[in-house]
């Protein structure tokens, strides 16, 4: 034993070290020409003109308004909104989910023994996948200005456009979400002759669904967002009243409309957090 | 051809199979030629390594041969359509050695979750709502000292208990060939010898072919009346309990191609790497 007898430093070398120096260096080198291309430079945001005219927007949200009539009118509108939000999201998963189960491959039975699905299940999962793709890459707010000159001004053309784009969304994360969870539960019920649905129901969802819920109920939130948004072209709601508002220069009311926003999202936020804890 | 009843379960002739697991594994099984007969009992034994599970998934259908002929029920299960294929596999059980059950399931739903290849859609989804089958789950965690666990959750049972609920969940999918990857890996000596007295004794009163893999060479040769040896992915021996001698066992993990030597911990230089050191 003469390595006890003389000790020699080894050195162990991490083999991924150089992969990852490499890949490292590599995204600085291509952000340094997004940085410029975007003319970022954050110091103009203190200069002398810009605090200035950020002094004086800010100071006309105070006080916020706070008459019975304004404040019964918003609390209306913001009934519209959720309305809206929850409606478009429950017309998305209805879409979603069937999509959801296409796109998948955890789900596939000619792949089981082979690693590779038979063509005729392949194509038609890459045909959803690139429909997928086509549904979201067009924003919520091109899909609204459509529908507006389709149905006209008010909440459904809201709901459509929601409902249209997240669809492509949620279908998307859901089937990635399955995808990258443990897989194994599911596969064995396969494995052993079950149908894709009921392998799903019993084997798939057990372990992902609190990633579901809690996708589910974010885009729910980007929903009351996205409605906020589309009302400004004339699809109903908060978003309605708040580009009157701005449009008034009423800096009072657009702060009382801005705290209703944040009391939405951090409602979602506990229904969120409600929902994970029941789920675990 | 259904209605053919072979005498059968699986005709082997010179299989070669390469797991799915990971990117082009070299080849596993080589050349493995065996018949198994209905009704049969047959332990599998060889040192770590040798494609035990392996050779399990290839018979439960969820791995295809690379070359060779595989028959299963006296047809050749990969040249049938994927639908077909999966008709099948309703007739075989594959139980892993992990067993994948859900964390967050009860333990009434992980075992009826052997029903889904027999049950509709429906019937799958009623039972989640409210577990109408419980009586036959009760009736198959019996055997198995584990029926007041009726109603817990998976992730309260220890490794050795999921492995018994894995069993039962295969006692009550109803089938004619049950595959067990090493289930007594996470029990004690005597409750090991129990389980797989009570997993002999429900596999014969079923009618039901039993392939076992096994770690415990004393076990399952004291147990089975057919031992399959396999080392380094070929068929060593293959032969009924009684012309089975010791020096068979003893030559099958004699020197065998162990995964790692034994390193002892602590000790920071492994040997093969201090000789290289030493060169420089």
């Amino acid at each position: 034993m003469r390595a006890a007898a003389d000790p020699v430093v080894v050195r162990y070398v991490d083999p991924a070290w150089r992969t990852r120096a490499t890949w490292a260096l590599l995204s600085v080198a291509l952000l340094w020409p997004l940085l410029v291309a975007t003319q970022f430079k954050p110091w103009e945001l203190f200069d002398e003109n810009s605090r200035q005219a950020t002094l004086v927007f800010l100071s006309s949200f105070l006080p916020p308004a706070t008459s019975i009539e304004f404040l019964v009118e918003m609390l209306k509108s913001a009934w519209v909104t959720l309305a809206i939000a929850t409606a478009g999201l429950s017309l998305a998963l209805l879409f979603a989910i069937p999509l959801t189960l296409v796109a998948t491959s955890r789900l596939s039975i000619s792949r089981i023994g082979r690693g590779r699905m038979n063509t005729g299940p392949l194509v038609a999962r890459q045909g959803v996948r690139f429909g997928l793709a086509a549904l979201r890459s067009v924003p919520e707010l091109v899909f609204a200005l459509l529908f507006v000159r389709v149905v006209g001004l008010g909440p459904t053309a809201g709901v459509l456009a929601i409902a249209l784009s997240y669809s492509g969304m949620l279908a998307k994360v859901f089937a990635e979400i399955i995808e990258s969870g443990d897989g194994q539960a599911g596969d064995t019920l396969l494995k052993n002759g079950s149908g894709r649905l009921p392998a799903l129901f019993y084997g798939v969802l057990p372990g992902c669904s609190t990633e579901l819920v809690s996708y589910t109920v974010y885009r729910w939130e980007c929903a009351i967002r996205g409605s906020v948004i589309m009302g400004m072209v004339g699809a109903g709601g908060l978003g309605q009243q708040l580009d009157t508002s701005m449009k008034m220069l009423a800096g009072g009311e657009v702060a009382t409309i801005l705290i209703l926003f944040i009391a939405l999202v951090a409602l979602a936020d506990v229904l969120s957090g409600w929902l994970r804890r029941k789920l675990a | 051809m259904k209605s053919r009843v072979s005498e059968f379960v699986f005709r082997a002739q010179s299989l070669d199979v390469r797991p799915l697991a990971g990117g082009r594994p070299p080849i596993v099984l080589k050349g493995l030629t065996f018949d198994v007969k209905r009704g049969e009992q047959i332990a599998l034994i060889g040192p770590s390594g040798a494609g035990k599970t392996t050779l399990l998934a290839t018979l439960a259908l969820a791995n295809e041969p690379d070359a060779g002929a595989l028959e299963v029920f006296g047809v050749a299960p990969w040249e049938m359509s994927s639908g077909a294929r999966h008709a099948l596999r309703k007739r075989l059980f594959l139980a892993p050695q992990a067993p994948p059950l859900p964390p967050r399931q009860r333990v009434v739903t992980a075992v009826l979750a052997g029903r889904l290849a027999h049950w509709s859609l429906w019937t799958a989804i009623r039972s989640l709502i409210y577990p109408r089958a419980a009586a036959s789950a009760h009736a198959a965690l019996v055997p198995f000292s584990m029926e007041d666990k009726l109603f817990s959750r998976v992730d309260r049972l220890s490794g050795g208990e999921r492995q018994r609920v894995s069993m039962a969940r295969m006692l009550v999918a109803d089938v004619e060939v049950m595959l067990v990857d090493e289930p007594l890996s996470a029990l004690d000596p005597r409750l090991a010898h129990q389980t797989l007295a009570s997993l002999q004794q429900q596999a014969a009163g079923r009618g039901a072919t039993l392939m076992c893999s096994l770690h415990q060479v004393e076990l399952a040769h004291a147990q089975f009346p057919r031992v399959i040896g396999l080392r380094e992915g070929a068929i060593f021996f293959d032969a009924p309990r009684a012309a089975v001698s010791d020096e068979m066992l003893a030559d099958l993990y004699a020197g065998a191609t162990a995964p790692s030597p034994p390193v002892a911990i602590g000790d920071e230089t492994p040997p093969s790497l201090a000789a290289d050191a030493r060169c420089r």
